[in-house]
């Protein structure tokens, strides 16, 4: 890894408090709420971190104890909280959000209340000039575009500074329609897709948000076409029920124009299935940034990792780089399998 | 019994486990509390015919502080159902020498961008007896200080008796404009509740010589508070909590009434409590307990020895509500804190 810069990957987003009531109970009878910290760039530096990439956080919180929680939760996972802002206003908040388990045919239920959190109002002049040339990867999502006016601004400015430092930029769409229009999003992201490397899009979002057509490889390749888009990953879904997922990937490399795809992860067992997406993305960032941008790599550590981590309660990843490479091996070996690992 | 009105913020507790710190806790004890609604369903308890008025938001959250009041026995048929979230706080529970720990996060709840037009109040008040408020309920937004007006108004007119528990908040709001909302309130105040910090945070009486942190009671200076307080308002009683606070583990508990036309005054029997299991709700206990007393045609220093009895047993339970029965009350108020097993 490169020397002068501190970071592999930095992340940026907001941190939220997830409160879930115990296994299969139900929000409205929990006499007792779990707490986890998680937030989609959070759960990616956690991820990449697992696996061995040096990353850190730039967020903010409150600085309040429920805010010291959080910070305390992040850093036992290895995460640097150099980035980190506090507010101390009075009324500093933390974006919560609230989460019950779904089994078919109840579906999983998420209740937000993450509004006028202190998040919402970051301000890029907050953060030193330094932090710029401190990481060869910077990534966020559409969810922090979403957010707020302040977020929004500060999202772009951040991308146009890591860029000029020669960082590589990283952008998840994430769609979240509770946060924004399709129409919205299309018209903030297009301003910085000029900027963005590795670029994160699922099939639907690209249809219906970006209003592509033709098959899913066609509208991956159309936006490298239109952008200066080194790579597109498209992630793939299938919900059988809200415990039983298929998973996998399509990543395209533009210089090479090459599309590169493995068989999916059938019929995983999900145990709580927020995260994996931020899993699939932690997961190939380490595969790129650890191989110089090896496709193949980025998708069998990104397909494994999330197909992994719908097994693992809570927003964040959980897996190290052995059990990553392990699941690997297993994915792709084609003779008798041990069924528990010893 | 009596048909009796609370209104107020209903909040979603979260309160780590055990006496741990927030750092420490894997998870939070849910529960749902706020003064009136501690008043509610403590009332309801006595066997009071209640209803308590509040807005959450329509997802299972609201619903969740609807449940927690209809599993009390209060009537919920005037809760609005509408606005963005549900208030929440954090407590983490002291023990001893360390101070229990609350974080609010509250702004921008249902109740507070609530409005008059979300409640009928001829039809609250149309039979009611009896109203109680607390000073928390202004201080959630200038909204809510024009719905609790509202309320107060309506009341008065159905010829409701009105209380207020003044229970300063300086998290929520000033002293200057708690004085500038409340001060307005008091006109339609019957029977006012609150200690000496309430009545010169909130009110602005000068307090005499009293200073909880030290343990001291001046008992002539809550004399000489409530004689300024009825002759400005014209109260019909005038009462207050009397906390001396020597640990977070260990408070003397103990109150003092005035009768606003005879002057007449009254210090209670006091209380030991060691150890404290949850002080939150102390407070509201002890307000349902003297509107209980009151309500039910006691005397004076009877309403507030049952008062005193109630809260101090609040003391003993774990969450905001005091969940005692009057049997329980009457018994120590009678005379029995040995705490052996009654059989």
């Amino acid at each position: 890894m490169e020397k002068t810069r501190t970071f592999d990957l930095l992340t940026f987003g907001q941190l939220l408090l997830r409160l879930s009531p115990p296994n299969n109970e139900r929000l409205v009878r929990g006499d007792t709420f779990v707490k986890q910290v998680g937030g989609a760039e959070l759960n990616v530096a956690v991820g990449a971190s697992l696996l061995g990439l040096k990353t850190g956080v730039i967020s903010k919180l409150p600085s309040h104890d429920v805010g010291s929680f959080m910070k305390s939760k992040i850093r036992s996972y290895g995460i640097s909280d150099d980035y980190f802002l506090y507010d101390s206003a009075i009324d500093a908040r933390v974006g919560i959000y609230f989460y019950e388990n779904g089994a078919y045919p109840r579906k999983p239920k998420v209740i937000y209340d993450r509004g006028n959190s202190s998040f919402f109002k970051i301000q890029e002049s907050e953060f030193p000039e330094k932090m710029y040339g401190d990481t060869r990867c910077f990534h966020t999502s559409g969810i922090t575009l979403a957010l707020s006016e302040e977020a929004r601004k500060t999202t772009i400015d951040m991308i146009r500074k890591f860029k000029a430092q020669g960082t590589i930029i990283s952008f998840d769409v994430n769609f979240r329609g509770n946060l924004w229009t399709g129409e919205q999003a299309k018209e903030c992201i297009e301003q910085i897709l000029p900027y963005v490397d590795i670029f994160f899009c699922s099939e639907d979002t690209a249809r219906l948000t970006f209003k592509k057509t033709g098959t899913a490889r066609e509208m991956m390749k159309s936006f490298t076409d239109e952008y200066p888009i080194s790579i597109v990953a498209s992630t793939q879904r299938i919900v059988h029920s809200p415990k039983r997922h298929t998973f996998g990937s399509v990543m395209y490399d533009a210089a090479k124009n090459e599309y590169y795809e493995e068989e999916p992860y059938r019929d995983i067992e999900v145990v709580d299935r927020i995260g994996s997406g931020d899993a699939y993305i932690s997961g190939a960032l380490y595969g790129l940034l650890s191989s110089g941008g090896d496709c193949q790599k980025a998708i069998e550590y990104g397909n494994a990792t999330s197909s992994v981590k719908n097994t693992i309660p809570g927003d964040l990843p959980s897996s190290d780089l052995e059990e990553i490479e392990t699941i690997i091996k297993a994915h792709q070996s084609t003779g008798p399998q041990s069924e528990m690992a010893r | 019994m009596a048909k009796i009105v609370t209104m107020g913020e209903i909040m979603l507790r979260l309160s780590t486990p055990n006496n741990e710190k927030f750092i420490q806790a894997d998870e939070f004890d849910v529960n749902y509390g706020g003064g009136e609604a501690n008043v509610a369903v403590s009332l309801a308890n006595y066997g009071h015919d209640v209803q308590f008025v509040t807005k959450v938001p329509a997802n299972p959250i609201g619903e969740c502080a609807v449940a927690a009041c209809r599993k009390y026995n209060v009537g919920t048929k005037f809760i609005a159902r509408g606005g963005e979230r549900l208030g929440i706080y954090f407590l983490e529970t002291g023990s001893a020498m360390r101070a229990s720990n609350v974080v609010y996060d509250r702004a921008n709840s249902s109740i507070a961008t609530a409005t008059a037009a979300d409640f009928d109040f001829d039809e609250i008040f149309a039979d009611a007896e009896w109203f109680h408020f607390t000073g928390i309920t202004p201080a959630v937004s200038d909204l809510a200080a024009e719905v609790t007006e509202a309320a107060c108004k309506a009341a008065k007119a159905h010829g409701v008796t009105v209380s207020v528990d003044l229970n300063f908040r300086k998290k929520l709001w000033s002293s200057e404009k708690a004085q500038k909302i409340m001060t307005n309130l008091m006109q339609y105040v019957d029977v006012c509740i609150g200690n000496e910090e309430d009545a010169e945070k909130v009110l602005g009486f000068k307090p005499g010589n009293t200073d909880v942190t030290s343990g001291e009671l001046e008992l002539a200076g809550y004399v000489d508070i409530f004689n300024q307080m009825c002759d400005k308002f014209n109260f019909k009683y005038v009462i207050s909590s009397l906390r001396e606070s020597f640990s977070a583990s260990n408070n003397g508990w103990s109150a003092c009434i005035m009768d606003g036309k005879s002057r007449e005054f009254y210090h209670s029997k006091k209380y030991s409590i060691t150890p404290i299991v949850d002080r939150v709700g102390g407070g509201d206990s002890f307000a349902a307990g003297l509107i209980c007393g009151l309500a039910d045609g006691k005397d004076m220093k009877a309403a507030l020895e049952y008062a005193v009895a109630a809260s101090a047993l609040k003391h003993t339970i774990p969450g905001d509500f005091n969940l005692v029965t009057r049997a329980e009350v009457d018994n120590l108020a009678g005379g029995d804190g040995s705490g052996r097993v009654q059989r």
